[in-house]
């Protein structure tokens, strides 16, 4: 099964939900908000659904779980036919005057006598301006990103993200065919777009890639996120154009790494993980183990420091049960590991490149944790 | 050995900002100084020396700088320790309060998986060889954490949730009482007697907002709400206890509109910096403290409520017609006694519009005043359902008062900043600035406050767009209390 690149267009403001309960109805939230970007399930979700009503077969239980097999990596950010990335957690966008500097954040070991209550003895990471970071810089082109992997010193482009269009909704009474009385709701909607004012405006997309079953296109209209915003989804024809492969950049420096190499993980998506902020993987990493996420059972690694961010939660609606799904909680995208190669040739790392690193096998289906690798 | 520690305890936007309800808002204040005076107290009680807050008792400091002879590590496992078993104690105390029919409805297990994951604390230290050595050991020590804080460890969390709703507050908690069944929930009163706690059957509440919405009630005789602030500033005098138990009444347009005020220091970093040595930052700590103290004597005068004062951060409600005085009192106070300037962001909000959304739009105003250059005020309205509106000001460069007169003397009307806001838009921009101001002061020739300056042209256009948007914005500062029918037409 060649693997293909989707591209989701929105045909109108999209709301991706964040878990709260909402509605119109006295007492609870009135407000819904959307999350930045969809989570990897729900797009995962999506395009699996397309699929299914492609095939033409139903949804019965053989078929649920034909569809839950496949592998969905994504959501990427699209500007344009730009590639967007999580803004990497390990860099501090500050201003000193006028101009943006940026602090590169790296594990150090303090000095005599200092300590932190960090677990497992792990590395702080060295703070050396006191700063507060500017806000703005949420999203980073791959081009950006790449140099930032290698450890190349710069001040990215600011790119907020997609903007946030809020629209007031008020309760029809069916009956007297008028507004109810104090009944207003408002939902916080994604516009696919990005610019600085309108006048720039660029369209964005989100992307997925998959392995599409027996060559079967999705069906090209569908819903996507909360309150059934339509979107359209396209084929793309050329895999290597629409995805941020591996730059041969890291490539040969990856391949010039041995035993003791300091390489970085990024999360591109947010990652679900056995021990919570921690990847389970790592005790078993180059242990050869099956089910391990690719690349890793070849390599030994040795976590030195992480830059984590709050948890996140992800749980959403069983639609077949009719009741809410139990909550986890992931690492935030853009969180950074360090680790230090014991053993195995770091350049089998690549392997895993925007391919899922959580621990379970479902949540790799999904697509959470696509992985980005680089040096420090 | 001595060295200096520093801990943080959080998240503080869960415990202040996730609120439903004013008194939730309250109680998380309350809680979370409640907390952080546990860890003052270990340590005082451990002989160390505690630098800021100066004083164990002192309120608002999530944040403890203090210098230990001996065991950091120890300390900071011993007060992590403290406040966690404070936090389940607390839980423990306010529940009680309940009649044993409910508790016994309280998904327990769940509700001690979520008190144990709550809690956020960090600790780093330093070696401080010398007292010369204090200033670079505190900044090596404040890095140090802020290097700690970027990993926010968690461990996974096992609520046993499956089909449980989640909480509208924290979507990472799960509900652990069915709000169809509480309703009629109340908590008995320390002199006898219960107050309600107004569930509604859709608040799935989890256990922290269970314990804020319990801990809330049972102080709501000192928590002024959203409604009550609304009607201040046509009823300076209305006060809490008069709608106990009453569901929310209807407050008509244009009046139902509170203000929140967010302020606080600024270069804050930057001052603590120049104390160079131990004792002139406690000096430090003590004059923050004065000033907390101070303004949580500044707001009532206004007829606002303090939501949280600690140090140089103040959280408050106001009447939309006190509202800039206050701030104005305050900027003033801080300037005098900490000898350093103040931002505030004030935002005009409906009392009905969901609270989180609403405490964001004051924490975004305050977040204006700062980018708009610091030691400034900005003003930010949100109707419901129209544009929001900012105005950035410094202290020192205020025009509210004039207009507030214009309008509280019925001088100008509504209609003037409509009238000039379609001048400004249909302006082109190559057309001279000069007509366009002869234009504006034609428009306002014609009414009675006809002696309002209004500002010369230099690129006029937007200056004419900000004042405009100052004069939407004053309308609704100074207290309308009916829309106004002929007023401002000179006749």
């Amino acid at each position: 099964m060649p693997e293909r690149v989707l591209e989701i267009h929105a045909l109108s403001p999209l709301l991706f939900r964040d878990g709260r309960p909402f509605s119109a109805a006295d007492g609870s939230e009135t407000a819904a908000r959307s999350l930045p970007l969809p989570l990897p399930s729900t797009l995962a979700g999506f395009v699996r659904t397309q699929i299914g009503l492609a095939m033409g077969k139903g949804f019965d239980y053989e078929q649920l779980q034909n569809l839950h097999g496949l592998q969905v990596c994504g959501p990427l950010l699209i500007r344009g036919s730009e590639i967007l990335l999580p803004a990497p957690r390990d860099a501090v966008i500050y201003k000193k005057g006028d101009k943006p500097k940026v602090m590169k954040l790296r594990p150090f070991i303090p000095p005599e006598g200092a300590g932190c209550d960090l677990p497992e003895e792990l590395q702080p990471l060295q703070v050396t301006q006191d700063v507060k970071p500017e806000s703005g810089y949420n999203f980073w082109t791959a081009k950006d990103m790449e140099r930032w992997l290698l450890g190349e010193d710069f001040v990215p482009e600011k790119i907020p993200g997609l903007p946030t269009e809020t629209r007031v909704h008020v309760a029809m009474d069916p009956q007297k065919g008028k507004a109810r009385e104090g009944q207003l709701f408002s939902v916080a909607y994604r516009p696919l777009e990005m610019g600085k004012s309108p006048e720039d405006y660029q369209p964005a997309s989100l992307r997925v890639r998959l392995s599409l079953p027996n060559g079967q296109v999705p069906v090209p209209i569908g819903h996507l996120g909360g309150e059934r915003r339509p979107v359209a989804v396209e084929v793309k024809e050329s895999l290597s154009d629409s995805w941020f492969d591996c730059p041969k950049s890291i490539k040969e420096h990856f391949a010039g790494l041995g035993k003791g190499a300091k390489v970085r993980l990024v999360l591109a998506t947010p990652a679900l993980f056995a021990h919570g902020w921690k990847p389970a993987w790592i005790e078993k990493s180059g242990t050869g183990e099956f089910h391990l996420p690719r690349g890793l059972s070849k390599v030994k690694l040795k976590l030195v420091a992480a830059a984590v961010g709050r948890r996140e939660p992800v749980s959403g609606w069983n639609l077949r049960q009719n009741r809410p799904k139990a909550v986890r909680w992931m690492v935030p995208a853009g969180s950074v590991y360090f680790f230090e190669v014991e053993d195995g040739n770091p350049a089998d790392l690549l392997e895993s490149w925007l391919r899922p690193v959580s621990d379970n096998e479902q949540d790799r289906k999904d697509g959470f944790g696509l992985a980005l690798w680089g040096v420090w | 050995m001595i060295y200096l520690l520093s801990i943080s305890i959080g998240p503080v936007q869960d415990f202040i900002t996730a609120a439903r309800r004013t008194a939730d808002l309250y109680a998380g204040s309350q809680i979370l100084q409640e907390l952080s005076k546990v860890a003052a107290r270990y340590l005082a009680n451990n002989s160390v020396e505690l630098i800021f807050p100066a004083d164990k008792e002192a309120d608002g400091a999530n944040k403890i700088l203090a210098q230990v002879d001996g065991d950091p590590k120890g300390l900071a496992e011993g007060v992590k320790k403290a406040v966690r078993e404070k936090l389940h104690q607390l839980w423990k105390e306010t529940i009680d309060k309940l009649s044993q029919e409910y508790r016994s409805q309280i998904d327990q297990s769940r509700a001690e998986e979520q008190l144990d994951h709550f809690l956020e604390f960090y600790a780093a230290w330093v070696p401080l060889e010398k007292e010369s050595e204090y200033s670079s050991a505190r900044l090596a020590v404040e890095r140090l954490l802020a290097g700690r804080k970027a990993l926010r460890d968690f461990s996974p969390t096992q609520q046993n949730d499956d089909g449980v709703p989640k909480s509208p507050l924290d979507p990472a908690r799960a509900a652990v009482i069915d709000p169809r069944q509480w309703g009629e929930a109340s908590v008995r009163l320390e002199g006898g007697g219960y107050r309600p706690l107004r569930i509604k059957p859709t608040e799935y509440l989890d256990a922290i907002s269970l314990l804020k919405r319990c801990y809330g009630a049972l102080k709501s005789d000192k928590v002024v709400d959203t409604h009550i602030m609304a009607r201040r500033s046509w009823q300076p005098e209305a006060e809490p206890d008069e709608r106990y138990g009453k569901e929310d009444d209807h407050i008509q347009e244009p009046q139902p509109y509170f203000a929140i005020l967010v302020a606080d220091g600024d270069r804050m970093g930057e001052l603590i910096s120049r104390q160079d040595n131990r004792e002139a930052h406690r000096q430090l700590s003590k004059t923050l403290d004065e000033f907390a103290q101070k303004a949580r004597e500044i707001v009532p005068k206004y007829r606002g409520f303090m939501v949280y004062s600690g140090g140089d951060d103040v959280l408050a409600f106001l009447p939309v017609n006190r509202a800039v005085e206050c701030a104005q009192e305050l900027s003033e106070t801080f300037r005098h006694q900490v000898k350093g300037t103040l931002s505030a962001g004030i935002a005009i909000v409906h009392y009905r519009e969901p609270l989180s959304i609403s405490l964001e739009n004051a924490r975004n105003a305050e977040k204006a005043a700062k980018n708009g250059g610091r030691n400034a005020l900005a003003v930010a309205l949100h109707t419901r359902g129209g544009t929001p509106v900012t105005v950035v000001q410094r202290w020192a460069d205020l025009i509210w008062d004039e207009l507030l007169a214009a309008y509280k003397n019925h001088k100008i009307a509504r209609g003037l900043a409509h009238e000039l806001y379609k001048l400004a838009l249909e302006w082109q921009d190559e057309m001279l600035d000069e007509y366009l101001y002869k234009e504006a002061q034609r428009v306002l020739a014609r009414k009675e406050a006809r002696e309002l300056k209004i500002p010369r042209p230099v690129s006029y256009r937007k200056q004419l767009l900000t004042f405009v948007e100052q004069l939407i914005i004053a309308r609704f500062l100074s207290g309308i209390k009916e829309e106004e029918t002929h007023a401002g037409t000179g006749t």
